[in-house]
């Protein structure tokens, strides 16, 4: 079985110019950690019902749905076949929801997350992505 | 079950900057106070050598809104929906409150801002203002104000160039802390503002430069730059906080009883008068705390919020006008843009977060706006802002989000970027108000604040005015690409960071029919009641808040003292 995450995060960041793609870095393992703990299940939301989906953009997450089962949602939609292609019809507006969506804005903050955090939190393995953008404030 | 706590001189709801100053300033005048803060107890161990970008990212220090937040709607006819988390502000809770994680800004309000309406009338006419505003004048001038702006900057112990701003009101010296060390970025923007004719200047910030020892006798070391002090409490006190000057001070007095985990649900009053506060502990258990006095010294919303659950005071009526309570709400508007330099770092991981190169040529009226289409204005500024690697990866416009051209982008601008800012004043109208949502509750069963609030179109020409302003500057500045500010979206995006300075729904004034507190915030319904702190501006300025509630803060402070001596 395919590991249709890490396939996303290694489209949303591939191996670049010497630098390891997201599952390279433990990134991936950080946003499963991520998807799987407080943030993931919204534990730091407001989940009281009723659940309305508003008439304009505004007012963010508005799904009965965790951010994890929104993740999961967006995997369905994107399939395993042509990621690539299959997010460009994502954002245009093409394929899926706008819980699909807002779930891929989601998993590239939590890629970036992953990359460029502090190794103390599972990702940039050994400060790598820090040496290769040039982040001159790192302690490793 | 309410177990009945023995009377105390002043009951104070919320241990932030004004809760602070007002233990602070009471203890010292003999006061016995209790104060009580929903958060928990703070220490600056916790995140002492932590150094880590994710802590403000996960919104540690920020209120819980799992357990309450407020709903909002853009307009009277919507049903409002709530904030699921934090986004567009981000208030702090625990003790210090939101003192632990802004900026450290502290610049005044310019002697306009105090008598907008009347100073606006009178130079362009009554029909400038737009019908439907609810503009007031303060109650207030600069001038009254000016000798508790001078007592909370030598606290605090802020730094600045008196001058430097052509634009600020009198003051009686120079700041007690020189400025704040330059860095690359901003200065590239006060520079090209400079040759642009404008009058860039360090702003005021109570971040140190240098090591200060404060009339009370309270000494904080100088910042280290190290560039974590953005929506996270700074490791060693050099930014002025609750925590670091005025809280050492109550509780070496003996007579301040601080408790945390402990959020009041009520005031509670009878024939215009409160005899405390209902209280729950962590546990659970109900307390009411008796008090000769009682101060609200909580963020705007929790203020206003308290108020109404209470039932004290008279709500605002939107329909008919009448009422004060919830009435003129308001918030800033922002415009970011960003100028990248391909062949030049701007060593953005070093500096104090909040230190910036502001301009304040176009806030207030400080250009005349015959024939522009809107009153207001507001400040444009670049800060050091260290956010680190992931707050910073700020890219060129047209930019994807992922892929190769998204990773080779993030290496090639990492560093090389300055944020332009532009933060505006928003009138308050009669339909921008903070009522109780009807639906959704908290987790004590208690409605939510609601806020009704969109952009109008005063608020949309200012925004495009200082938009274009901006981008002046940011061109230049000689980028290599600029990155335009972004239009206002077509609804108010609750979900975007724009800034925590939410404004009024208790406000202050001269008149007890448009105002809830008198001009020393004292309830014109309760004699024995303040609400003080953001709730009280009866609009926000392009300035931000934090000096000028501190500055009430002390106001008030002096009219408790006197009422608990008279009676």
């Amino acid at each position: 079985m395919t590991d249709a995450l890490a396939a996303l995060a290694d489209t949303i960041f591939p191996a670049t110019d010497g630098l390891g793609s997201a599952s390279e870095l433990g990134a991936v393992d950080y946003v499963r950690a991520t998807l799987d703990g407080p943030r993931g299940r919204g534990e730091n939301r407001y989940a009281a019902a009723p659940f309305v989906q508003p008439a304009h953009a505004g007012h963010g997450w508005q799904w009965p749905e965790t951010p994890a089962q929104g993740v999961d949602h967006l995997l369905t939609v994107l399939g395993d076949d042509d990621l690539p292609a299959r997010i460009i019809e994502l954002e245009a507006g093409r394929l899926g929801d706008d819980m699909a969506r807002a779930a891929f804005a989601l998993v590239c903050t939590l890629v970036l997350e992953g990359v460029l955090a502090d190794p103390r939190h599972g990702g940039n393995a050994d400060g790598a992505a820090w040496r290769w953008i040039g982040y001159a404030g790192g302690t490793r | 079950m309410t177990r009945e706590r023995p009377e105390t001189d002043v009951v104070i709801v919320g241990c932030g900057w004004v809760g602070g100053i007002l233990a602070a300033e009471l203890t010292e005048a003999g006061a016995d106070v209790v104060v009580l803060e929903r958060g928990p107890w703070r220490d600056r161990a916790d995140v002492a050598g932590s150094h880590d970008e994710m802590l403000p990212r996960r919104l540690t220090h920020t209120q819980d809104t799992a357990t309450d937040t407020w709903t909002l709607r853009h307009d009277r006819t919507e049903q409002a929906l709530p904030l699921r988390q934090a986004g567009a502000w981000t208030p702090g809770t625990g003790v210090g409150g939101s003192s632990m994680l802004y900026g450290g800004v502290l610049q005044r309000l310019q002697p306009h801002d105090f008598v907008a309406r009347t100073a606006l009338t009178q130079r362009y006419g009554a029909a400038a203002i737009p019908a439907d505003s609810t503009l007031a004048d303060w109650g207030i001038t600069y001038d009254d104000l000016a000798p508790d702006y001078d007592r909370f900057e030598l606290m605090a112990g802020v730094s600045g160039k008196a001058g430097a701003n052509p634009f600020e009101g009198p003051r009686t010296g120079e700041y007690p802390m020189p400025p704040l060390p330059p860095t690359p970025g901003p200065t590239l923007f006060a520079d090209a503002a400079r040759r642009l004719g404008l009058h860039p200047f360090p702003v005021p910030n109570g971040t140190l430069p240098l090591p200060y020892t404060n009339p009370d006798g309270i000494s904080r070391p100088a910042c280290t730059r190290c560039g974590y002090c953005i929506g996270t409490p700074c490791e060693i006190g050099a930014k002025a906080d609750a925590l670091a000057t005025v809280l050492p001070v109550a509780f070496r007095s003996g007579r301040m009883d601080l408790r945390c985990d402990s959020t009041v649900v009520r005031v509670t009053h009878r024939d215009g008068r409160a005899d405390g506060v209902v209280y729950r502990d962590a546990a659970g258990e109900v307390h009411h705390q008796r008090g000769r006095v009682v101060v609200l010294a909580g963020y705007t919303f929790t203020n206003v919020r308290l108020l109404l659950l209470s039932r004290l005071g008279t709500p605002y009526d939107p329909t008919t006008g009448s009422g004060t309570v919830g009435a003129n709400y308001s918030y800033n508007l922002l415009t970011t843009g960003a100028a990248f330099f391909a062949d030049r770092r701007m060593a953005s991981h070093i500096g104090a977060g909040g230190a910036a190169e502001y301009v304040a040529d176009f806030n207030a009226d400080n250009v005349d706006h015959t024939g522009l289409g809107f009153v207001g204005g507001g400040m444009l500024w670049s800060a050091a802002h260290v956010t680190g690697p992931i707050g910073g990866a700020i890219l060129p416009p047209g930019t994807p989000r992922w892929g190769h051209e998204f990773t080779r982008a993030l290496r090639q601008w990492h560093d090389r970027v300055v944020l332009g800012v532009g933060h505006g004043e928003v009138l308050p109208y009669r339909d921008h108000t903070i009522d109780l949502d009807p639906g959704y509750r908290d987790a004590f069963g208690d409605p939510l604040a609601r806020i009704t609030f969109d952009w109008k179109p005063n608020e949309r020409a200012l925004h495009g005015f200082l938009r274009a302003r901006l981008s002046e500057i940011l061109h230049e500045m000689g980028p290599t690409i600029v990155g335009e500010p972004a239009d206002l979206e077509s609804h108010f995006d609750t979900t975007r960071y724009q800034s925590t300075h939410n404004t009024g729904g208790a406000i202050m004034g001269a008149d007890p029919a448009t105002s809830t507190v008198d001009t020393t915030m004292r309830m014109w319904e309760a004699e024995n009641v303040w609400v003080v702190g953001g709730s009280a501006f009866p609009q926000s300025a392009g300035t931000g808040p934090t000096a000028t509630i501190c500055a009430l803060a002390y106001r008030a402070s002096d009219a408790i003292r006197a009422h608990l001596s008279s009676a």
